[in-house]
């Protein structure tokens, strides 16, 4: 055989050793990339073993190759070298084992490199987890040139002004023109044609590192929150309405009850006078009987309660009240418009009868003197009374006590005044936005009540 | 009887017709001496406090000022002596224990209570207390005014005011989530669809009436 012929042989072990030269490359680039990517130490040792046996396999294989290159041209002397530099022999198995662990920790070392890439956060990775945010974002520079911006700040701004992004501060005045404030936060809401709700809110950051400042803008999608707030709302608003129409109920229905009652007594009044003609028919009947004078009780007081039917129905508190006063021996003096309606027409009954309890009480008089007026600010009702004065000042308690709250539960204000002479005042104000205002003056004198 | 040993009645009620129907009565006895009669129970502790007063006929329900029974609560506090008799035809559960509360001597339903109004005047004079065992039964929805618990007679109260759950629950101190238990439990024994329709029917029947009724 010649010497080209035998070389022959030594291309299984080229071609082991290109194969082997492929192997370590491809080792050498997934460990470097692992070590960039800071995968685990065991992967990167794993990888590192790997590549190892690569290039001891390679420089095996190339020496065998050698070898058989010598062998066939019978250059003893290399042989020998060879030999002598080979210390120890694997078979070829044991190599093919060797590469093919080799060629799995490559297959393993791609995944943990593929791995650790997943856990490193890129420029990439920020502007796509940015991008993914249903709020948008925004970054622009101190002369309001947009830095970043991610699809949501971009779609919004498409939506508001129908151009491309790219000045910041122009966008904020657009967003300025086509929004409600929010409160005094300086926040806007937009509320977006395809029903979306979103709240923008701008704000400047300094970056202490650069020393310059940033524009921070961001958008948070509010639609659903918005949704449920106009829910709340319309839910707050049947509840007053419902409110308001049982309190209207509960007035009428005390009327109602009321009407029900006369029908009642109604009903006993044609009873009476039924029992009425019955007895007068025995009367006429029987004219000599003493029963004339029970006859006439009795259409007597048919005709009383015929009479009180047609009567106005009944007094109100005040004149009640007033009525009550006389009975008991008390003037009551009364110079102003007491009011008909409203609130504080139920604090000042209940003042008037405070008064005239201490009156009777505490100062021995028989006068009480009220005086009422009603300015555009408002009603002050003022009493006092032909009393001896307190011996000592008037310590709220009990029934004044309790008037005060109400007075100021009604949003007005209660003075007391034991001297020179016992003074109870108050007054219902209001400006012209209904709100309550206090009085300068907190002492009413006798002169004031005497003026007016 | 002599005159001047009649006893002192003052009668107080709104309702003019059914007031004079009460003079009426005591202006038919011989025992009785109508002193006085108002259509507003706010001046009537002012009558006590100055007149001879032996007994009361007080209504609860008024147009306005106080109720009977805010009333009937000054005249004891002032004048334990003055025997009081509550006359409604309201069946408010709470009036009786109110009455109770307050310390009034007798309650007498003006339509439903079976002895004569003189007759528990007489009972009453003569150191008796007379209350009726219960509140006259009525019909709601489905249910009878017995049916009903004092704690869900309290929440149907509430409503006739027109009170949101939350603002029932802060008067009652419950939970919100306790009330509309109490609301969905009153509506499926009443039978009534809508929270509206029950508080409505349980006010004009008089089942339960707020203290703040009828009032601006």
């Amino acid at each position: 055989m010649t010497a080209e012929l035998e070389l022959v042989r030594t291309l299984p072990w080229l071609l082991f050793s290109e194969f082997e030269l492929l192997l370590l490359m491809a080792g050498a680039i997934l460990l470097m990339m692992a070590v960039r990517r800071k995968a685990a130490p065991v992967q990167i040792g794993l990888l590192g073993m790997g590549t190892a046996i690569c290039i001891l396999e390679l420089s095996y294989c190339l020496l065998l190759s050698r070898l058989e290159m010598a062998d066939a041209f019978r250059e003893d002397a290399v042989i020998a070298a060879i030999e002598k530099e080979m210390i120890v022999t694997f078979p070829f198995p044991v190599l093919l084992l060797l590469s093919a662990l080799c060629a799995l920790d490559f297959v393993l070392g791609l995944f943990w490199v593929q791995k650790a890439g997943e856990r490193m956060i890129s420029l990439d990775s920020v502007k796509e987890s940015m991008d993914d945010l249903s709020s948008g974002i925004l970054f622009a520079d101190e002369k309001g040139k947009v830095v970043f911006q991610n699809l949501r700040m971009k779609e919004l701004c498409l939506l508001l002004t129908g151009a491309e992004l790219t000045d910041s501060r122009s966008f904020w005045e657009t967003i300025r023109e086509k929004s409600e404030p929010v409160k005094d936060t300086g926040e806007r809401f937009v509320r977006l044609s395809d029903g979306r709700v979103f709240m923008l809110r701008q704000r400047f950051l300094l970056n202490q590192k650069e020393k310059r400042s940033y524009e921070q803008m961001t958008a948070v999608d509010m639609t659903e929150e918005d949704r449920l707030h106009r829910r709340l709302e319309s839910e707050r608003a049947r509840q007053e309405e419902r409110k308001e129409r049982m309190q209207a109920y509960n007035r009428n229905v005390v009327q109602v009850t009321r009407d029900e009652e006369i029908l009642a007594a109604k009903i006993l009044v044609h009873d009476e006078i039924g029992h009425a003609l019955l007895a007068t028919r025995r009367y006429l009947e029987n004219p000599d009987t003493d029963q004339g004078t029970h006859v006439l009780t009795l259409w007597r007081e048919v005709g009383t309660l015929l009479s009180e039917e047609k009567a106005e129905e009944g007094e109100d508190a005040l004149a009640n009240l007033l009525h009550t006063a006389e009975a008991i021996g008390v003037r009551v003096v009364m110079d102003g418009p007491f009011p008909e309606e409203g609130p504080e027409r139920d604090v000042l009954l209940q003042a008037l009868h405070e008064s005239i309890t201490n009156l009777i009480r505490h100062a021995g008089g028989d006068t009480l003197y009220v005086n009422l007026w009603r300015n555009e600010e408002g009603l002050t009702m003022v009493m006092t009374n032909n009393g001896s004065a307190p011996k000592e000042e008037i310590v709220e308690r009990g029934g004044l006590k309790y008037l005060r709250e109400r007075v100021e539960r009604h949003g007005g204000i209660m003075r007391l005044q034991s001297r020179p002479v016992f003074v109870l005042s108050m007054s219902f104000l209001t400006d012209a936005g209904g709100r309550h205002i206090l009085p300068t003056d907190a002492s009413v004198s006798e002169a004031e009540v005497a003026a007016k | 009887m002599e005159e001047t040993k009649k006893i002192k009645v003052l009668v107080v009620d709104d309702q003019q017709m059914s007031r004079q129907l009460f003079e009426m009565y005591v202006k038919s006895s011989e025992k009785y001496e109508l002193v006085y009669s108002l259509g507003n129970a706010m001046s009537a502790d002012l009558y006590c406090q100055q007149r001879p007063v032996d007994l009361v006929l007080m209504d609860v329900l008024m147009k306005e000022g106080i109720d009977g029974l805010e009333a009937a609560a000054r005249i004891k506090k002032n004048q334990p002596g003055i025997k009081i008799i509550i006359v409604t035809s309201m069946p408010e559960v709470s009036y009786l224990k109110r009455a109770r509360e307050i310390g009034v001597d007798s309650f007498w339903y003006k339509e439903t209570s079976r002895e004569p109004i003189l007759e528990i005047m007489d009972r009453t004079i003569a150191g008796e207390h007379i209350y009726p065992d219960q509140t006259p039964t009525l019909q709601l929805g489905y249910a009878l005014s017995t049916d009903f618990t004092e704690r869900e007679l309290d929440i149907l109260r509430e409503m006739t005011t027109g009170a949101s759950n939350a603002e029932i629950a802060d008067t009652l101190h419950l939970s919100p989530n306790t009330v509309r238990n109490y609301i969905q439990q009153l509506m499926s024994k009443t039978g009534y669809k809508s929270r509206t329709e029950l508080a409505v029917n349980a006010r004009v029947k008089g089942l339960v009436i707020s203290r703040e009724a009828g009032k601006s």
